[in-house]
């Protein structure tokens, strides 16, 4: 398979994968209270004269703020938006290899591109190196057996909107940034013809 | 005797990702501990989730507030669900909060998801204008507060909720799991002659060690000694090290600092428990950007072991700290003090267990 159709087949799993979990009441299970439990008598009742009046119309509801994939200590991700390297079930020395062609090629992403790492492979040393977002789908003994499969799907839909591409990407013998904005555009026109 | 799975309580362990791998020693230390009577697992903020695995145990990684380019609410909400995810898999009678300030996070998530018990090992030692939380205790059925040396085991609240103990130091191994000189040697290649010096300024994620570190190879290397420097596994990038310096990746460390006749390392709780664990002779270059008072702690561990305490910030100060270690070194080792903490918290955790069970 190539790499073209790889991402386009990896787009259509995670839209199919994010569909999954808005079905998963965990995200609404666990709204944030930040605090609201151990703040003083005083603050509460702030708190809720607040929700009355948002609740009313009369004061606007704070916007969430977005959740950001750059890191800190990386430089020129302040703004930077996802670029889903899907890893799952990679052999580590080839991820590795692929990290790295993905890592020379970065300040041709940046600022608009940061890769974000999808990954059950367990190489953190390799990877805190990097200056990527990772995210790591481990496989938990019982009674959590479920547990790799049901943070896929909340990946999946975390980053459902986001550009995604196989990591085997960076072993290809053309890559480069021009040939990976063409699979994104590739596949992001292809998901979206019914 | 070992349990059957079936009756086995789940703990899980949170802990945060620091300046280096304390909070994330600390948790697996109880975890060892605990290991013949309860299933662990771990969500971790520091990203050493092979040293985890290595120690026999699943663990979870999220990025942590510290790296993340995300806003705190974003983070937190962000952190609230992942660890909701993990809960509700996981399915723990408790979890044990190994850090500085527990995060909303996670305490919201053990709200919404119900755990029986929480726990929050809590390090004291800050530096003046840190460590000040206003994070009511009693909102933990239990807190660890893990000794520094010399401490021994004290109940400071004996009721839930906010049970409180003080334990002894916590390392991560038992003594009898430490190698000795010559099959420390062995294991790292290094030459069973000669005089070998270790150096582990930290991962440098917080304050750059660089200065120091190449001051104090240069010296030490003008002293005769071949050297190796530590790679710590969370580290974002790696000290540029001369070439006749050897880089070492070693985890726990305690188990091989018998190899090296010296050793050079900050002051962080784990640190300092290892090097009187170990008896080896050291210099101890307090990190002052940390939030715990390591000075203060570098001073205390003088006191019980063979140990040197200097900034090193000039070659003068580096030759001065040098000269005093090497005199030390051949002087007799002091007594050692307590170094049970893991075990008694351990028993703390089991107990709770029970107690969360039957709740």
């Amino acid at each position: 398979m190539t790499v073209a159709d790889e991402t386009k087949r990896l787009r259509l799993m995670i839209e199919r994968l994010a569909a999954e979990a808005d079905s998963d009441p965990v995200v609404v299970r666990y709204p944030p209270r930040f605090g609201r439990m151990r703040l003083g008598l005083y603050r509460r009742v702030r708190i809720a004269v607040g929700d009355v009046l948002r609740g009313l119309g009369l004061r606007a509801r704070p916007v969430p703020k977005p959740w950001r994939v750059g890191l800190r200590h990386a430089e020129r991700t302040e703004e930077a938006g996802p670029l889903v390297l899907w890893a799952l079930g990679a052999e580590r020395d080839a991820l590795r290899r692929a990290c790295l062609a993905f890592k020379a090629i970065e300040p041709e992403l940046l600022p608009e591109l940061v890769p974000v790492l999808v990954t059950d492979v367990t190489d953190f040393a390799f990877f805190s190196r990097l200056g990527w977002l990772v995210e790591y789908v481990p496989t938990l003994p019982a009674p959590a057996e479920g547990y790799a499969a049901r943070k896929t799907r909340y990946l999946a839909r975390r980053y459902r909107n986001a550009p995604v591409l196989p990591w085997s990407a960076g072993l290809e013998a053309d890559f480069g940034t021009e040939r990976i904005r063409r699979w994104i555009a590739e596949s992001t026109t292809s998901a979206a013809t019914p | 005797m070992t349990q059957r799975p079936a009756e086995r309580p789940r703990v899980v362990f949170f802990s945060i990702n620091g300046a280096g791998l304390g909070h994330l020693s600390r948790s697996l230390a109880y975890a060892r501990r605990l290991r013949e009577r309860a299933d662990s697992f771990f969500f971790s903020l520091a990203s050493a989730i092979d040293v985890i695995h290595d120690m026999g145990f699943p663990a979870d990684y999220f990025v942590s507030e510290a790296w993340t380019r995300s806003e705190s609410n974003a983070w937190e909400r962000e952190l609230l669900v992942r660890f909701g995810l993990l809960l509700e898999e996981v399915r723990p009678t408790v979890a044990v909060f190994d850090g500085t300030w527990p995060f909303q996070g996670f305490l919201d998530a053990c709200d919404a998801y119900n755990v029986p018990r929480r726990v929050w090992s809590r390090r004291g030692l800050h530096r003046p204008g840190h460590g000040i939380v206003p994070v009511d205790e009693r909102h933990f059925d239990l807190v660890i507060e893990p000794g520094e040396l010399g401490t021994s085991l004290t109940v400071v609240r004996p009721r839930r909720p906010g049970r409180k103990v003080r334990t002894p130091p916590v390392t991560l191994l038992r003594d009898d799991e430490l190698l000795d000189r010559d099959a420390a040697r062995a294991a790292l290649g290094l030459s069973s002659e000669g005089r070998h010096a270790l150096l582990a300024l930290g991962a440098g994620n917080l304050g750059d060690p660089t200065p120091a570190a190449l001051g104090l190879i240069d010296e030490l290397g003008r002293r005769g000694f071949d050297i190796a420097c530590t790679r710590a596994p969370i580290s974002i990038k790696d000290m540029p090290l001369p070439d006749n310096v050897r880089p070492l990746t070693l985890y726990p460390l305690a188990r091989y600092l018998r190899a090296f006749d010296v050793f050079v390392g900050a002051a962080g709780y784990n640190t300092c428990c290892e090097v009187v664990q170990s008896g080896v002779p050291s210099l101890l270059v307090p990190n002052t950007v940390a939030a715990d008072d390591q000075a203060r702690r570098a001073a205390a561990v003088a006191k019980h072991a063979r140990a040197v305490v200097s900034e090193c910030l000039t070659t003068d100060e580096r030759r001065e700290a040098v000269d005093r270690l090497l005199a030390l070194a051949a002087a007799a080792p002091p007594p050692r003090p307590a170094l049970d903490g893991a075990q008694h918290a351990a028993d703390e955790l089991f107990a709770l267990c029970g107690a969360g069970a039957a709740a």
